[in-house]
């Protein structure tokens, strides 16, 4: 179980210290602490890259990945096989002092991931969408990995 | 049965975003990460001096066997302590790519002003 750094945080009222402690205290039992900071929400821990999610049916495997606050230009999206892999960069909108911050949680920089398909996929047939920055990639299943119905004869 | 009344759904799964937070002469920003939370799913709220945001996501792949799942349903959410300082009324949101900016001006009385010396 990972430790929880207690941070002291003097410009902070005893109201807000409250309610952060609180928050601190549940994320003893969510499991995904980032290394970057409290939040981390995007990205894994160990990985170094971002959340994602894995579906399949019959036609499709679906892979969702999390990465808010980027630009398209800046992901990268191969396959080789049955390995997709993920990479880019997440750059900071503009030169900011340090100073100036009064909280950093948001993690920035390069990342990369593979991630084993279940089925092998049409390669040339992979739509990937953005949207509300989650990257959603619907590849198609290879014809021959499609469940195929066999009719039974009784003689 | 009891059970019909009773909501079967399990209680929402409550996360706290990351934030970035920096102050500037003007104005105050804050930055939000909220993947999988569009308009609909936004809700910013003032209470005497407390913000709030609130940001609901779906479950993804619906429909669809989950292979491997990182990805939790939930509503992110997490308060701020407002001071006087902040202009509430001029208080503009934007969501865009998941990244929910909140731009805080500051009231003018105490933004820096600069004194002429004669």
């Amino acid at each position: 179980m990972a430790l929880i750094r207690y941070r002291h945080r003097p410009d902070w009222d005893p109201f807000s210290w409250l309610s952060d402690f609180r928050q601190d205290l549940t994320r003893v039992f969510d499991s995904r602490l980032s290394p970057w900071g409290e939040g981390g929400t995007d990205l894994l821990e160990g990985t170094g890259g971002p959340r994602i999610d894995i579906y399949e049916d019959d036609e499709n495997v679906v892979v969702n990945a999390d990465l808010p606050g980027m630009k398209k230009e800046d992901i990268d999206i191969s396959i080789t096989g049955d390995v997709l892999t993920l990479k880019g960069e997440k750059k900071q909108e503009e030169e900011v002092k340090e100073e100036n911050y009064h909280r950093i949680e948001r993690s920035y920089g390069s990342f990369q991931r593979s991630i084993t398909l279940p089925a092998p996929v049409e390669a040339d047939k992979i739509k990937a969408t953005y949207r509300d920055g989650v990257l959603e990639m619907v590849m198609p299943k290879r014809p021959e990995v499609k469940p195929k119905k066999i009719d039974v004869t009784v003689k | 049965m009891n059970d019909e009344k009773k909501d079967p759904r399990p209680p929402e799964r409550v996360i706290t975003p990351c934030v970035n937070i920096r102050e500037g002469e003007d104005d105050v920003i804050l930055e939000a990460e909220l993947p999988g939370v569009s308009r609909d799913g936004l809700e910013i709220s003032i209470d005497g001096d407390e913000l709030t945001l609130s940001g609901k996501r779906e479950a993804g792949g619906k429909g669809m066997r989950a292979v491997r799942k990182e990805i939790t349903p939930c509503v992110y959410r997490r308060s701020f302590i407002i001071g006087d300082v902040i202009d509430r009324e001029k208080i503009e949101a934007r969501l865009k790519d998941g990244l929910l900016t909140l731009v805080l001006p500051k009231s003018a009385e105490t933004r820096p002003r600069k004194i002429e010396i004669t």
